[in-house]
Order: C-alpha cells, then sequence, then structure tokens
C-alpha cells in the first residue's frame, strides 16, 4: 500500500494555502506532520481525504487516482479515516456505542470491541453517555473509534488534545502497534519531542508546501545539545562548522565536529557550567527542526552589544546546509520546548 | 445496514424527535375522544329539511296552478315524496337500521324510499311546463344533489349497509380523522422532523458524519426513509387505537359506509375502508416525498425555522393556481394537497388520482435531480475549512 499526492495546490478564493506537495508514503510508516497553527496541516488533511476541493493534483492510493467523483470518494472513504473531533461525539451516545458505529461502518467483519476497549483502559467509563466525559476521556475514545474502524490510512489530526502524560505514552505505543499493520498513519501534533517517540518520518509544512522533510532512521548524526545565552557564547569558540544556535538559545554542536572524547566532554562541561539547563547528546529532533524551520538561527557571533539579545542570522543558507527560506520572527523569545527525544543522552 | 441502525439511534435519540412522535401518537390516538363536529349534519335533520321544502312548495304555489293537469301530476309527486320522507324519519327515529324490524311491511325500506324521492326530484326538475316551475326547483334538491343521492343510495343498496343515523360513527369519526392527516397537518409534522437531520450533524457532529464511505446522496435518503418509517408507524398505531376506541362507545356504523370522492359533478363512492387505504397511500407517498425536501432542505440551511418554513410554504402552492391558470390535470403542483383533489375542487375529469400517482412520480424525480446538484455544490458545512474545536 502506498499514498501519493502529487502537485496538490489548495486555494480559499485567491488565498493560495498549498501549492504543488508532492510525497509518497510507504505501508508501515507513521509521518509526524508538524506546522505551526494555520499553515494548513488540517487543510492538507482535508484534501488528501477529499473534503474540499482541490484546485490542481492527484491523490493516488496504491497506484489508483482517486478523483472528485462521488464513486471515488466512497472508495477513498473506505480506506481512509480522519481523527473525529471530540467535541462533536453523540452526547447521547455511550463510548461503546461510537467504537460500534465505526466498526459497523469500516470494519463490519470484526465482532469484539473489548479488545480495543482493554487496549485503552476504557473500560472504566466506555458504558456511560458521553457527556459525562472529561476531554482526555473524549479524545481517547476518539483514538479508539479510529482503531475500530481499522482503515489502511488514518489522519490523526492534534490527537494528544487533553491528555495526560500517561495516555500519551499508551496512544503513542498503540500508534506504533498498529503501524505495523501495514497502515499508514499522519499525525499532526504540537507534542514535538513526542513525535520522535513514534514517527518514522517528520513533514514540516511550510511556504504552502512540504518544506523540509526527514527520516528518524537516516538521521543518526549526533549533537550536544544545550543552552547559552547570546552574551556567553564566546566561552564555546571556536564553534565547529553546522553548530546550530536557535531562537530560545538552543544550541546544537555536531558531535563529528570534535577530533578527540576530551573535546567533547569539555564543551559538553563548559555548556554546563554557562547554563542550568540540561546538557545532552543526541540527533537532532523535531523540536530543534521545528526553532530551525521556524524561527530561524540565531548568529554564531558572540554579543557585543550588552543586554540587547542575540543578532540573528540574516542569510538564507546556514552553516548546517538546511534551507531556511522561511521568514519567522526572529526576535529572542521564552524558551517554549524544553522536552528533548528520548534517545539523547543527558547529563 | 448496519449503519441503518446507527442513524435509526440517532434519530431516536433526539428529544425533539421523541416529543413530537409522542404529541403525534396522543393527537391520532385521542382525536376520536375528542373530536366534535361543529358541523353536525344528521340524516334526520336532512330528512326534516327537505320535508319542510316540500310545504314550502306547497304553502307558495297559486292552487289554481296546482290544478292544471301538469300541476296535479306534480302535486301527486310531491304528495308522494312527502309521504316518504315522512316514512324515512320514523325509520330513523327508531335507530333500528333501513327499515323497523317487525315492521318492515309497514314502514318500508330507507334506500328504496331514498331512491323513489330522488327519481321523483328528477322527474320534477324534468316538468317544465309546470307554471311555478322556478319556485319549485327553488325548493327542490339540485339534480346534481338527487344524482349523488341515488348514487349514495345505489352503492347502499348494492352493499347492503344502512343508513347511519350517526355522524359521529367510528367509521365517519376515521373518515374525519383521515381527511385531517391529509391536510396541512402532515406537512407539518413532516417538516419539523426532517428540519434538522443535517443541520444537525453540521452544528454538532460534523468530524464523525463527514468521511464515511456513503455518499451524502445515499445518507439523505436513509435518514428520509426512517423519518418517514418513524411517522407512519406512530400515525398507523394513532389512528387505529382512535378507531377502536371510537367502537367502545358508538356501536353503529361500518367501514363499508360510502363516502364521496371528487364532487358534486362527478361523483364516485367508494367505502370507508377504501378511502382510507387510498388517502392513506397517497399521503405516505406525499408525505415521503415532503419529508425527502425537509431533509434535503435541512443540508442547505442550518436554521430549521427556514426550512419548516419553506415546507409548509409548499402546501399552500396549489392556491395559486386558483389564480393563476391551472393547466390541466398534469400540473404536478395541483396535487400538493391531496383533499382538494378527493372533494373535486379542481375538475375531476383532468385532476383525479391516476394522475396523482404520476404526478408524485415527477415531483420525486425533480427533488432528486434538485438534491443531486446541492449535494454535489455544497460538499462541506460551510464551503470551506473550519478549525477544530477542541
Amino acid at each position: 500500500m502506498s499514498l501519493q499526492v502529487k502537485d496538490l495546490t489548495i486555494s480559499y478564493g485567491s488565498n493560495v494555502v498549498l501549492k504543488d506537495i508532492n510525497f509518497t508514503i510507504q505501508d508501515n510508516t507513521i509521518i509526524g506532520l508538524v506546522a505551526p497553527n494555520g499553515t494548513g496541516k488540517t487543510t492538507l488533511f482535508n484534501a488528501i481525504i477529499r473534503f474540499i476541493p482541490i484546485n490542481k493534483g492527484q491523490i493516488i492510493v496504491d497506484g489508483k487516482v482517486y478523483k472528485n467523483t462521488t464513486r471515488d470518494v466512497r472508495a477513498l472513504h473506505k480506506l481512509v479515516t480522519f481523527f473525529p473531533d471530540q467535541a462533536e461525539l453523540y452526547e447521547d451516545f455511550t463510548g461503546v456505542e461510537h467504537i460500534q458505529m465505526y466498526r459497523d461502518i469500516w470494519n463490519p467483519e470484526e465482532k469484539d470491541v473489548q479488545k480495543i476497549i482493554d487496549r485503552l483502559n476504557m473500560d472504566g467509563y466506555v458504558r456511560d453517555k458521553v457527556k459525562t466525559y472529561s476531554l482526555g476521556m473524549r479524545q481517547r475514545l476518539c483514538f479508539a473509534m479510529m482503531i475500530a474502524a481499522n482503515t489502511k490510512i488514518m489522519f490523526m489530526d492534534e490527537i494528544m488534545n487533553g491528555l495526560d502524560p500517561v495516555n500519551v505514552e499508551l496512544v503513542s505505543r498503540v500508534l506504533q502497534e498498529i503501524k505495523e499493520e501495514g497502515k499508514i498513519i499522519i499525525v499532526a501534533s504540537h507534542l514535538l519531542g513526542n513525535l520522535d517517540d513514534y514517527s518514522d518520518e517528520i513533514y514540516f509544512l511550510n511556504n504552502k508546501d512540504v518544506y523540509f522533510s526527514y527520516d528518524r532512521k537516516t538521521n543518526t548524526r549526533e549533537f550536544i545539545k544545550g543552552y547559552v545565552s547570546k552574551d556567553k557564547l564566546e566561552a564555546l569558540q571556536p564553534l565547529p562548522a553546522d553548530t546550530l544556535y536557535l531562537e530560545t538559545d538552543r544550541i546544537c554542536i555536531p558531535l563529528d565536529g570534535f577530533e578527540h572524547d576530551y573535546d567533547r566532554f569539555e564543551v559538553v562541561e563548559l555548556l554546563r557550567s554557562l547554563s542550568d539547563e540540561e546538557v545532552s547528546i543526541g540527533v537532532l529532533g523535531t523540536q530543534e527542526h521545528y526553532l530551525r524551520i521556524y524561527k530561524g538561527e540565531q548568529s554564531l557571533e558572540p554579543d557585543t552589544s550588552d543586554g540587547e539579545g542575540g543578532q540573528t542570522d540574516e542569510d538564507d543558507e546556514t552553516v548546517t546546509g538546511y534551507t531556511a527560506e522561511e521568514s519567522g520572527t526572529r526576535k529572542s523569545r521564552r524558551r517554549e520546548e524544553t522536552s528533548v527525544a528520548d534517545s539523547d543522552t543527558r547529563f | 445496514m448496519r449503519i441503518f441502525k446507527w442513524e435509526m439511534l440517532k434519530i431516536l435519540r433526539d428529544w425533539k424527535v421523541r416529543i413530537l412522535l409522542l404529541a403525534l401518537l396522543i393527537f391520532l390516538a385521542t382525536f376520536s375522544s375528542f373530536y366534535q363536529n361543529q358541523n353536525v349534519s344528521l340524516p334526520l335533520e336532512n330528512i326534516r329539511e327537505q320535508y319542510s321544502q316540500v310545504e314550502n312548495v306547497y304553502y307558495a304555489t297559486p292552487e289554481a296552478h296546482l290544478e292544471t293537469e301538469v300541476g296535479q301530476y306534480v302535486d301527486e309527486l310531491l304528495a308522494e315524496n312527502q309521504w316518504l320522507l315522512g316514512m324515512q324519519r320514523y325509520i330513523l327515529n327508531q335507530r333500528d337500521g333501513n327499515t323497523v324490524e317487525g315492521m318492515e311491511e309497514l314502514v318500508g325500506n330507507y334506500v328504496e324510499q331514498g331512491m323513489q324521492i330522488n327519481e321523483n326530484i328528477l322527474t320534477l326538475h324534468a316538468v317544465t311546463d309546470f307554471e311555478s316551475y322556478d319556485l319549485l326547483v327553488q325548493n327542490l334538491p339540485s339534480v346534481e344533489e338527487a344524482e349523488a343521492e341515488m348514487q349514495f343510495l345505489t352503492y347502499l343498496s348494492e352493499n347492503d349497509v344502512d343508513i347511519d343515523w350517526n355522524p359521529m360513527s367510528p367509521s365517519l369519526v376515521l373518515f374525519e380523522l383521515i381527511n385531517t392527516v391529509a391536510g396541512i397537518f402532515l406537512f407539518i409534522v413532516a417538516a419539523v422532523m426532517g428540519a434538522d437531520r443535517f443541520s444537525l450533524d453540521q452544528e454538532r457532529n460534523w468530524s464523525i458524519t463527514q468521511g464515511i464511505p456513503l455518499s451524502w446522496h445515499f445518507q439523505w435518503r436513509m435518514r428520509t426513509f426512517i423519518n418517514w418509517m418513524l411517522i407512519w408507524i406512530v400515525s398507523i398505531l394513532g389512528i387505529l387505537i382512535s378507531y377502536f376506541v371510537s367502537t367502545t362507545y358508538a356501536d353503529t356504523g361500518t367501514l363499508l359506509y360510502p363516502v364521496q370522492l371528487y364532487g358534486p359533478t362527478y361523483v364516485e363512492h367508494i367505502s370507508v375502508l377504501s378511502y382510507a387505504i387510498v388517502v392513506t397511500l397517497l399521503v405516505m407517498v406525499l408525505s415521503y416525498l415532503i419529508i425527502k425536501l425537509s431533509v434535503g432542505l435541512s443540508w442547505v440551511f442550518r436554521n430549521i425555522y427556514l426550512t419548516i418554513a419553506i415546507v409548509v410554504g409548499v402546501f399552500f402552492i396549489p392556491y395559486i393556481f386558483t389564480v393563476l391558470p391551472a393547466g390541466n390535470g398534469m400540473n404536478p403542483l395541483l396535487y400538493l394537497q391531496i383533499e382538494p383533489v378527493l372533494n373535486g375542487f379542481w375538475d375531476p375529469m383532468f385532476v383525479n388520482i391516476p394522475r396523482m400517482i404520476v404526478a408524485f412520480l415527477l415531483i420525486f424525480i425533480i427533488i432528486e435531480v434538485l438534491f443531486f446538484f446541492i449535494f454535489k455544490l455544497i460538499p462541506t458545512r460551510t464551503g470551506k475549512l473550519e478549525r477544530r474545536k477542541n
């Protein structure tokens, strides 16, 4: 099974939201879809599932083009499900009824929904009316409905909203399990660190396109990751090529930029002395890429004007070699995200 | 089929639907108990009226006019009618059927007498050379009325049905109830039931409804059928309860009792039972079309009051053709009201039940085509994307 999006363009009137998007996803894959609000994540989902008209482009599943005809759309909807909005559940139905309803629509051969209920620890509340549910309970129910539908392609928009850490971990684990059943799952989420837990590939939407993507399996280059303020940056000089200095004072220094282990250790120690924040070693995660793409990189030149904040790099081509065409606000910002990938070695 | 179950549950869990169906059941089931005919037309009173009309002719006609040969013939017929009417009054007063048990030889038979009366009336209408002819016909039932009455009595005779002295008998109350159901009442129920079938989804449950592998067209048909089915399960139940309740306190009447179809110029008589079945079937078809329209419009308009107003407004379309040319009987819009067709408001030569069935088929096709394009042209709830709420 494969899902191919070819030259997809979406516009509302004269406002072009997505332009010439191309990608192909093979089965057994979870794609993390990342973008700030209003960039077009949900629009992309809506276009692929043909909830909205497509101005240009093709949706191809297993080599078959699905056009905007009633027959094709119906056939497409047999293959694809979209994560329900938890505010739109039927208040007078129980959770079990919701799960059974999705099962009956998409997967009538499946007799036992209890397995799904047990798998998601919903037995304690799932027979109550939905109107008694909390936000997290509703969100888990929506996820259970998707599992019951069991379609080949699943679009999970804002899937972790309202979930506590235990349930985030539970849903992440189940996502990885169902992926192994030959599914294509696209997850849009703002929990960037969490995306690194289960995604195979991350797509970053920007400038109306999939601006950047990276495969987490092939992304093995390791960095020393920590925080350092602009005024203390001079202490780390000279820094190797491809060092990233991001908004929120995040710094990522490639391990392969040092010849000896003791040099690396020295940098780690130095970073720890310059900041109270955690220092780790690991591959660049979604968080770092997000900051780089949407907030831009700061200049590695030491700050010469006290109290003025960092001066940002104005070049489009950064030292890391990643294209940064995007125009983000480049003012210093409060640190917004501190989570790091589990694969990181922390100090 | 499984999705049918869920669509059904969605509708039944809606409190508005539950209340509406309950109100419908209570109204129909208690119709016979609370029904009060404000224009009671007792057969006995009709006979009395005719009797006094004959008397009027006698009082007003100059005696000399009745002494001519023609006058004497008229006098004989009038006298015979007066005598027969007197007998009929007696039979009706006894409330025993078409005759009085044990006195058959003496009082005769109501139906035979009635036929003789009407034959006499028709003969009197033909005596144009009677000097007080104008006065005479002014005080007689018209030729059409006499012919209709003849048909009515012939029906009674052929089907061995007794004259019903009681206009509140179960069969006649059933007749009234069926006529009520066939009127605007049905439009209102259908409009209210269907008015938020899609708007409710669009407002509250969009992300669940959208994206299921069933076309909107199919869902429209399914929801229409479910609403129609619920309305008719309740309606038929209510009608039956009403009928059986009325039989417990009124033992006269029969479902074979004749009622008039079409109108005074082209009368047919059929039994109450046939009338109830025919009208119910026609109303079932028409109500299906109305619900189809109402459910479809709920896709277009989220304001249920607007949908209800439009659907109820459709009921009044036939009135336009009392002002504008109605065309011949193939104008399908004439059939949006059943009762005027059945009571001969429109010329029954052109506007009749067979053509009504063709008209319903045409309306069905028009609605199908209309909504084929509507569902295609309005693919989402707003035509653009809405942000998720959670």
